[in-house]
């Protein structure tokens, strides 16, 4: 079965045209959405109707969730303060743009979806503003593909696509009291011996896969390409798709709907609209 | 004696001043003069050279001893024939790059031709070009901020930029040397001066930049949306005093 796997729409509307003609033309059985359909871009209504319309399951995603929820930062949200004015002002556009059609559509979005052994979720199983970026610490992020019990995980959020293989996955679990955690320098054999009471656990699992689909409508590899992924499910094989679309027509549209025309300027030089958290190693608290 | 300083954007003329001003024959008292522009180059040639004195008012300078060393940069765009020049005996160095397009113009105007292997920029003069600046003494950046402002800035997200630089304060207290020449990379160099960790800095720093089609309004809207708010100032500056708290009683 061949699924294609699209994220970060970001109310691009004719990427997401674009996107969907080519997942057409390579011939998709399924398609699968990651969320981030609204904020930034022109047309959040849109692209909502385009994916109800189209029945295509999607999950939330974090612009999505702060549309119905209200805006509600963790600082990876902003890792800046010129992003967070931004950002600040595309929310607030975005939230007076939307339909009510629009926002409930939104607000019954799942979190997660499943299909078979694949997992699909915005930015991880934890959190859909939670970044699972290339570097960030194997244990983490198989901790997080196993807590989805699904030996893929898709997820979008950083824009940018990459494939991670957790190959020969142990997780070793190992609870330990505040007297001996703190004895930095004890040996484990040591430790073994003064606490054979201590609960421990090793899981060991198959190969597991992270993919991140990257965007649709705010592609931030430095070109402006629509970017989306196709997954053959037999031969477990990941297709990256660039897709060209005009984006000299949603760049007139962002400054015609009277967004910033930075907006503009940073989508047509495939530059993310607001910078993304680069920090692996930050926990969203979100 | 007046020295007047002129020639392509970027090509040293700063630099060439500050070689004359540190070298072990320099004046005693030199006075610096830097018409209409903020002051970034004479915050930088203050910083080599402390007993410089800076003017701004090209007339008022005009009326200096005689036998004081006086250095004249002309920066662009301002005019190499300035009618005042006339009455005052003075010496014309060009400085300017290997490469120059309008070499034979300088060399025709100048007394004395400097030629470095800097790469520069001459302005052509069929094309309009614009001029910005702002004194921004008090303000200080958020880092992140800068660099995304600084990256639009130089690839052409607000008008084409011929020439760029800045004195700027950061909110680690540092103050920063940022220069830009198109198809360069931008340099960025720490001042030699003591971290500012107690309010707004009461020190100089500025901005200056040439291009064409330069979005004004959205440069300084822009920047400004990069700069602390009292409150996250007064934030990072207690951090930052805590941490440095911490690390002297550690060394102690």
């Amino acid at each position: 079965m061949k699924i294609a796997v699209i994220s970060c729409i970001h109310g691009n509307l004719a990427a997401l045209e674009a996107v969907l003609a080519d997942i057409d033309q390579q011939g998709a059985d399924k398609t699968f959405c990651l969320g981030d359909l609204v904020g930034y871009g022109p047309y959040p209504n849109e692209v909502v109707k385009i994916i109800r319309d189209r029945n295509i399951p999607a999950c939330q995603g974090c612009w999505d969730e702060d549309i119905i929820d209200g805006l509600e930062a963790c600082e990876c949200s902003y890792p800046s303060l010129l992003a967070e004015k931004r950002g600040r002002i595309a929310h607030e556009w975005t939230d007076a743009e939307v339909t009510a059609e629009t926002r409930e559509y939104l607000a019954q979005m799942p979190l997660a979806l499943r299909h078979e052994n694949l997992c699909f979720v915005h930015g991880s199983p934890q959190s859909q503003h939670e970044y699972l970026l290339p570097e960030t610490s194997a244990f983490l992020a198989l901790e997080r593909v196993m807590s989805t019990g699904a030996d893929v995980l898709f997820c979008g959020h950083t824009h940018v696509p990459y494939v991670r293989t957790l190959s020969d996955g142990q997780l070793q679990i190992r609870v330990v009291n505040g007297d001996e955690s703190a004895s930095k320098n004890t040996s484990s054999h040591t430790l073994e011996q003064q606490a054979p009471e201590q609960a421990s656990q090793t899981l060991t699992t198959p190969l597991k896969r992270i993919i991140n689909a990257g965007s649709v409508g705010e592609p931030r590899h430095g070109k402006p390409q629509a970017t989306y992924v196709i997954y053959d499910t037999l031969s477990e094989q990941t297709s990256f798709r660039e897709v060209d679309y005009d984006y000299d027509q949603t760049c007139a549209a962002i400054i015609d709907k009277g967004l910033p025309p930075i907006f503009s300027w940073r989508l047509s030089q495939g530059l993310e609209f607001a910078e993304k958290a680069d920090d692996p190693a930050h926990i969203c608290e979100r | 004696m007046l020295t007047v300083v002129a020639g392509s954007l970027g090509a040293g003329k700063t630099r060439w001043i500050r070689d004359q001003l540190t070298a072990p024959d320099s004046p005693n008292s030199p006075l610096y003069i830097s018409p209409v522009t903020v002051g970034v180059d004479a915050c930088r040639l203050r910083l080599d050279v402390p007993h410089l004195q800076v003017e701004a008012n090209l007339a008022r300078s005009m009326l200096a001893s005689g036998n004081q060393a006086i250095y004249l940069e002309l920066g662009y765009p301002l005019s190499l024939d300035i009618p005042m020049l006339a009455e005052v005996p003075h010496h014309r160095v060009a400085v300017i790059s290997a490469h120059c397009p309008t070499r034979s113009h300088w060399e025709k105007w100048a007394d004395e031709v400097i030629i470095n292997t800097f790469p520069s920029v001459d302005a052509d003069s069929n094309i309009a070009t614009d001029v910005w600046q702002a004194g921004l003494q008090g303000q200080v950046f958020d880092p992140a901020s800068l660099q995304t402002f600084w990256q639009e800035l130089v690839q052409g997200a607000y008008g084409k930029m011929m020439r760029t630089k800045a004195v700027l304060e950061l909110a680690d207290g540092q103050s920063i040397y940022i220069d830009h020449l198109p198809q360069q990379e931008t340099t960025y160099q720490d001042l030699p001066l003591p971290k500012w960790l107690d309010g707004r800095p009461q020190r100089f720093s500025g901005i200056e930049m040439i291009g064409v089609g330069l979005n004004k309004s959205a440069i300084a809207a822009t920047l400004q949306d990069c700069c602390l708010t009292d409150a996250t100032l007064k934030a990072h500056q207690a951090a930052l005093k805590q941490s440095q708290n911490y690390l002297s009683q550690e060394a102690a």
